[in-house]
């Protein structure tokens, strides 16, 4: 009996010091989500005055390029899927955060209005991974503290397995130059150098309904914001929202529940609001896939709008 | 409680550690208990009012599910009683000579089959003689029973059945032992998805007594985890694409239809095959060996060699329950073929009340069928084309063959829908020509274009980021377990003899690879597929 458990602690010990291998060792992970990483990568190694965005995949084909070349600031887009959460999402940021950066937030309006999204968000065990990945040493403390100490082994095995995959993929079909990168593995060829999406969605019709899920926002699922402005200010950083694009016929459909939220936002936000609802409501000619996915017409029009508001915004400062 | 679930992973040594703690007299009790614990255990883990599953058909807004428990409970209890008394009673009835043992034996069987009709069969009856009444401008809205169904309930009414025959054939003496018996229908490795266990093989082994045998457990432990690696490394990967493409067919071409049709025949026979593995591995822990239940199937040379590789213990129990009080081959011409029929059609209605699976047992069926009709033609065919003189082509020909029309017939097994079935089999090559003009143009692009589903952010049922990697493990997985089913087919022995002759470190290397690659590829949370039957 005592052979076969030194027999069955070995294998136990064998694997863990596998995992601790692997997860030193640098490599990709094939998931979306897996570019937080190259994102924060970016983060990091970006010059002051910084220009950084946070939002879902609405804000992701941004053309910054343009931002860059009007305003002079380096663009960080940090964005990249709505279900992440804006509030985990800028927690993230806080501590890559420095003096005269300014933070553009914008937030998908279903992360908001529609209360089954937002339940989903602020509970998907996917983006609390992808989380984890960004910053492990943070999460771990935290799962430790909580006692969570099967989820944080489950958490890192999961990114683990991802490796190993992407290793197989690597090796299988003779790509050795990418075995070690990080983050998502093709990375370079669907984000530029700011972190924006470099192809446009493709066009889908009919666009997804949202069926009327929305509903009177409640502050308490926005607070967040103007805790972040707070420490945005004592960093001498600054917090710019805007209100993200939206279809005519849905904006139709949703507009007393998209104004409650605007006037909430303007009574109770502390930071700066650079537009309002109504400036980046755009025909279906303009959508891609998704009511939150413009093509690159749409984009090339919203981008436009966007930096203009931005730049009247720092003029205003 | 699922083999592949954390709770396994405390359940099993907890309950090895106690059995071999406790004296011989009292182990027994220890099987008992922990495979009460084990079925009863599936249930609360797995309970969901919201969701109806295979095992949960009840309306939770009209009844409480306790009631539905008791039911349970009560239904598994009481073919246990019926065996142990009607078997003593037949029995009693033989020995004297008396001709009441046959009755006494039909009545055994109508409760056992009436219990497996309620539960399994009752839905499918109804709903079929609804859809014959309406077909007819007579209506008769389908009853539905809201129930639990018991896991497993075809696997230990095969083996109550077996039981009682075997009785009544005086082949063994019924069991006295209430505990005992209870033992052997619900003994947990094998209560679930089998193997259909024998009463001579398994009864007398319970009374057999077990010493802690350190070889046995280990080489146990090798077992589970080659199940392991069949069922979490190869079935619940391909179960991603085959679900995704069974699911709606009609939006997939043809070549993905083919992929899917191919991952869910490795699927289903990594998932079975695994289970059986874990099964026989786990019962080996306790000293008690179960029946092997497949051997190599897609290495056969012909359907009813594979049937006779595929699901070995029941096939058996047709054969010797069903085919020889038929007559087996000891009858006239066509009934021979109408008794090698019957088998597969009956087999078919075991896996399940659905049309689909019928289809699928008939199918093969035929096949058997046919190979006798065309065995003359086939043997001229051979000497003809000059295979004769290549015997190891030939037979590799036979094996591929075979395999092929084994996956053909398995799209029926697999499709949700009788018309989901002919659908794929009709379409299997639609857009062909699209695709070969596409990689004609050897523009990565365009092929790119034609042979990625637009619109939907999954690929075959992966995140498009992760197909490729998935896709490319799956296929290795695959060469892997062929190849290791080719060297042991070829060899005549085992994988784990082999690898036990060769040196300490080759075996530790070999071993750690299988341990990594179920630690760091195997899928988690699917639930096995032969549980539904």
């Amino acid at each position: 009996m005592r052979k076969l458990f030194g027999y069955i602690a070995l294998c136990s010990i064998s694997m863990i010091l596998t995992m601790a291998i692997i997860w030193i060792m640098p490599g990709t992970i094939p998931h979306d989500l897996a570019a937080l990483v190259n994102k924060k990568e970016m983060l990091e190694q970006k010059k002051s005055p910084r220009m950084i965005f946070v939002g879902g995949s609405s804000q992701l084909t941004l053309k910054t390029a343009l931002f860059e070349k009007e305003l002079g600031y380096s663009m960080i887009d940090m964005s990249l899927w709505g279900g992440l959460g804006t509030s985990e999402h800028l927690e993230e940021i806080k501590p890559y955060l420095q003096p005269g950066d300014v933070v553009v937030v914008t937030m998908e309006y279903g992360t908001i209005l529609d209360p089954k999204y937002y339940d989903y968000i602020h509970t998907n065990e996917e983006a609390k991974r992808y989380f984890f990945l960004m910053s492990p040493l943070k999460h771990a403390r935290q799962y430790i503290s909580n006692g969570e100490y099967y989820y944080l082994f489950n958490t890192m095995l999961d990114l683990c397995q991802g490796k190993v995959k992407s290793y197989i993929r690597n090796l299988v079909l003779f790509n050795p130059t990418e075995l070690f990168n990080t983050g998502f593995p093709n990375y370079k060829n669907e984000f530029n150098t700011n972190g924006d999406r470099l192809h446009p969605y493709n066009e889908h019709r009919p666009l997804m309904n949202l069926k009327n899920t929305f509903t009177y926002p409640d502050w308490k699922n926005l607070a967040f914001l103007n805790e972040f402005h707070e420490f945005a200010q004592k960093k001498n950083a600054r917090l710019f929202f805007y209100f993200s694009h939206f279809p005519e016929s849905e904006y139709t459909l949703q507009e007393k529940y998209i104004d409650a939220y605007h006037n909430m936002m303007r009574h109770s936000f502390k930071g700066t609001i650079i537009n309002k609802p109504g400036d980046f409501i755009y025909p279906e000619k303009y959508f891609g896939d998704t009511a939150y996915h413009l093509n690159d017409r749409g984009e090339t029009v919203r981008s436009g709008a966007l930096l203009k508001m931005i730049k009247e915004a720092l003029s205003r400062q | 409680m699922q083999f592949n679930s954390l709770d396994f992973f405390i359940f099993l040594p907890v309950v090895a550690i106690i059995y071999f703690a406790l004296p011989h007299k009292r182990r027994w009790i220890v099987l008992l208990a922990a495979s009460c614990f084990f079925f009863g255990f599936f249930y609360y883990s797995s309970f969901d009012p919201l969701k109806e599953t295979p095992f949960f058909k009840y309306d939770p807004t009209k009844n409480k599910p306790v009631i539905y428990y008791i039911i349970l409970t009560l239904s598994i209890i009481s073919v246990i009683l019926v065996n142990y008394f009607v078997a003593i009673i037949i029995d009693r009835a033989r020995t004297a000579g008396s001709r009441r043992a046959k009755p006494y034996l039909i009545i055994g069987i109508i409760y056992t089959l009436l219990l497996l009709f309620v539960f399994k069969y009752f839905n499918f009856f109804s709903q079929t003689v609804s859809d014959i009444a309406s077909f007819l401008d007579l209506r008769y809205p389908p009853r539905i029973l809201k129930i639990l169904v018991p896991v497993g309930i075809s696997y230990f009414t095969f083996q109550s059945i077996s039981y009682l025959v075997d009785v009544y054939r005086g082949t063994m003496k019924p069991e006295r032992h209430l505990g005992i018996l209870s033992l052997y229908i619900l003994f947990f490795p094998k209560i679930v998805a089998g193997p259909i266990e024998r009463p001579q093989k398994l009864i007398k082994q319970f009374y057999e007594e077990h010493q802690f045998d350190y070889k046995q457990v280990m080489d146990g432990l090798k077992l589970i985890a080659w199940g392991f690696f069949q069922k979490i490394v190869i079935a619940d990967r391909a179960a991603i694409v085959a679900n995704d493409v069974f699911s709606n067919p009609k939006g997939f071409l043809g070549i993905y239809l083919i992929i899917a049709s191919l991952c869910f025949i490795f699927q289903v026979f990594c998932d079975f095959a695994g289970y059986s593995n874990i099964a026989i591995g786990t019962a080996q822990i306790f000293g008690i060996k179960l029946t092997q239940n497949f051997k190599r199937p897609y290495l056969s040379p012909s359907i009813p060699e594979l049937w006779r590789r595929w699901h070995i213990t029941l096939i058996a129990w047709f054969r010797d329950y069903v085919y020889i009080p038929l007559g087996g081959n000891r009858v006239g011409n066509l009934r021979w073929q109408f008794n090698i029929f019957t088998i597969f059609f009956l087999s078919g209605i075991w896996h399940g009340a659905n049309w689909t699976f019928i289809i699928w047992a008939s199918l093969n069926g035929f096949y058997s069928l046919a190979s006798i009709w065309t065995k003359n033609i086939r043997q001229k065919l051979v000497t003809m084309t000059g295979l004769i003189k290549v015997p190891r082509f030939h037979n590799v020909l036979k094996i591929v063959n075979t395999f092929l029309l084994f996956t053909f017939a398995g799209i029926f097994f697999r499709a949700d829908k009788t018309s989901d079935g002919f659908y794929i089999i009709t379409n299997l090559f639609t857009g062909f020509g699209g695709l070969i003009e596409t990689l004609m143009t050897m523009n990565v692009d365009t092929i790119k274009a034609y042979i990625v589903i637009q619109n939907k952010t999954t690929f075959l049922g992966f995140a498009k980021p992760a197909f490729l990697p998935e896709m490319i493990t799956l296929a290795l997985a695959i060469m892997v377990h062929g190849t290791i089913e080719i060297i042991q087919e070829v060899k005549k022995q085992s994988m784990r003899d082999m690898i036990s002759r060769k040196p300490w470190y080759v075996q530790a290397a070999l071993y750690y690879c299988l341990l990594f690659s179920i630690v760091f590829l195997g899928m988690s949370g699917q639930q096995f597929l032969y549980f539904v039957f």
